[in-house]
């Protein structure tokens, strides 16, 4: 078996042994599925494994590179899925009880283009259920029980991409496949201490995955590094006609090679003092991440996001989206089988919401828009925490343990636009803090040059947890 | 929102007893029975626990204060939503 010197590398790194014959795919993937049992479990990090098609891909990559085919980066390099990507004939549960037992015939678009460049499925990674697109009160609140942290087992891994971030934090993956309607790639990235990109929305297909909210949801990668994301997401973008939310955006994730004076970028401070639960280790890994940035030439100035009611537009939108999407659970009753107590009641609790409140979240989410584009016409980037605090204990109510609300998630999200998570060094407890950087719509290069300029500077997301049987 | 169930007069679970206890009954009994079994109390619903109920009323509170945000916006008549409309091209057959 291989051993965390070879698991814990990038897909970077990891690559070009594999080209070179150097590194055997069916070596890698045996030992990352025997990682993944002896880890898995106790971080609640898959909700099942495909150790027999792991096996099949891995032979066929390392027969097809030995005869001279090589397919790219991801070629023999072993990932995992989230739990609400199709994956043909395999059960796709979402995360909730309801789902139990539920197959698909045909794999997501996104599982499609990772076969094709030649990466290997071992599991399919835990989550909330339902994405938490009904709302969830504790980390409980998945069939697979609560995603446990790598850094600390004892700790939530933050959702709903729970098993996608510990899988890779842990070295059970070099990368996985998450998503996000709200926070969902950047709260488990900022969590596991791992990198996380947020596509624009329509950036990837979202054909073959389950709809948590039309209008929100995106699917990028979790991984090791800013290079690994931009690997991944050149081989998972771009247009397909199964998705029609997809865009028929050139797909050009190189680096723009802009130098960093050039770029200007807003950073949005937070206020750590008044704010309850925030923890001021976290506030003074994000200052020096910023100062990392501005020393390598980035031009930082202070600023504010336009007044808005981002946050309460947004929550309603997306409500109104699941409630619909997931209408078939309520009628027949099985919503109660989800483990949040409070998810069968959400029809009841926003009852008071009319189809003109609806259409006027709507309106508003164009006037959010337009207000963003002449953001970005002052400024490139938006730097700005990612959580306020490290992962909070697994046993306590979510609403109390990170109590403050998302100013740059419900503006990110709303407007569709990427981001980048990136780890910044450690708060309370030695669990991992992180940052992000948001750009403009279509400009997740520029995000993963500012990403791998940081990490060029840090060495945080090679940090590994100290994990124990 | 769609997923919201429609209000009745009549709730979906009221209807279907009546229509359960109609048919039955009709088959051995005259019309005043049958109108006597539809007039009898349902089973009342379990309890909601108080704690659960006090929750939901919490979250009812914050969705309106949210709508209040929300209706309170100002907006010019007429402004663009976030999404635009389109016809949908049939797929025509070569």
């Amino acid at each position: 078996m291989l051993g965390d010197d070879v698991l814990f590398q990038t897909v970077s790194e990891l690559a070009p042994q594999i080209r070179a014959r150097k590194l055997s795919p069916v070596a890698l993937t045996e030992s990352c599925l025997a990682r993944a049992a002896k880890y898995g479990p106790m971080l609640n990090a898959f909700a099942r494994m495909t150790a027999d098609l792991a096996m099949e891909q891995a032979h066929a990559a390392e027969k097809e590179i030995a005869s001279g085919r090589y397919r790219g980066p991801l070629h023999g390099i072993p990932y995992g899925a989230k739990d609400l990507l199709a994956t043909a004939g395999i059960g796709t549960e979402w995360g909730a009880a309801p789902c139990r037992g539920q197959v698909f015939d045909r794999d997501a678009t996104v599982v499609r283009k990772l076969r094709e460049a030649g990466a290997v499925l071992i599991g399919k990674c835990a989550m909330v259920e339902f994405a938490g697109c009904l709302g969830y009160r504790f980390p409980d609140a998945s069939s697979s029980g609560p995603g446990r942290n790598p850094w600390n087992r004892d700790r939530w891994t933050g959702g709903s991409s729970s098993g996608s971030g510990a899988a890779v934090a842990a070295g059970l993956v070099p990368f996985a496949i998450g998503t996000e309607t709200w926070g969902s790639i950047l709260c488990p990235s900022a969590f596991c201490g791992i990198t996380g990109l947020r596509p624009t929305y329509g950036r990837v297909s979202r054909a073959g995955g389950m709809v948590g909210s039309w209008t929100f949801d995106k699917i990028g990668p979790l991984a090791r590094s800013a290079a690994d994301c931009r690997l991944i997401l050149q081989a998972i973008a771009g247009v397909d006609p199964e998705d029609p939310t997809s865009a028929n955006e050139p797909v050009s994730l190189g680096s723009r090679g802009r130098p960093l004076r050039q770029i200007r970028a807003a950073m949005i401070p937070l206020d750590f003092e008044k704010t309850k639960m925030a923890e001021p280790e976290v506030k003074a890994a994000f200052t020096a991440a910023v100062s990392e940035l501005s020393n390598a030439g980035l031009h930082v100035e202070i600023a504010k996001l336009p007044d808005f009611p981002a946050s309460e537009m947004a929550g309603l939108i997306i409500t109104a989206e699941a409630l619909s999407t997931f209408e078939k659970f309520f009628r027949d009753g099985s919503v109660a089988q989800l483990k949040d107590r409070y998810a069968q009641h959400q029809p009841e609790i926003n009852r008071a919401v009319g189809g003109p409140d609806l259409v006027k979240a709507w309106r508003m989410r164009r006037a959010l828009q337009e207000k963003m584009a002449a953001f970005f016409d002052d400024y490139d980037v938006i730097v700005t925490p990612n959580f306020m605090s490290v992962a909070p204990p697994i046993d306590r109510d979510l609403y109390d343990t990170l109590p403050y609300a998302d100013p740059a998630g419900g503006v990110g999200n709303a407007c569709g636009l990427p981001a980048i998570a990136l780890p910044c060094g450690f708060g309370a407890h030695h669990m991992p803090a992180g940052f992000q950087i948001m750009a403009a719509p279509w400009d997740e290069a520029l995000l993963l040059d500012l990403g791998e300029v940081y990490q060029k500077r840090t060495t945080f997301h090679r940090e590994r947890p100290p994990l124990a049987a | 929102m769609t997923a919201r169930p429609r209000r009745s007069r009549v709730s979906r679970r009221r209807f279907m007893t009546l229509v359960a206890g109609a048919s039955a009954a009709a088959l051995v009994a005259p019309a005043s029975a049958v109108r006597a079994a539809a007039r009898r109390p349902l089973p009342r619903k379990s309890a909601t626990p108080p704690a659960t109920a006090a929750e939901i009323e919490k979250q009812k509170k914050y969705v309106a204060e949210a709508l209040k945000v929300i209706r309170d916006y100002p907006l010019p008549p007429g402004s663009n939503m976030a999404f635009a409309f389109r016809p949908l091209r049939p797929a025509r057959k070569k």
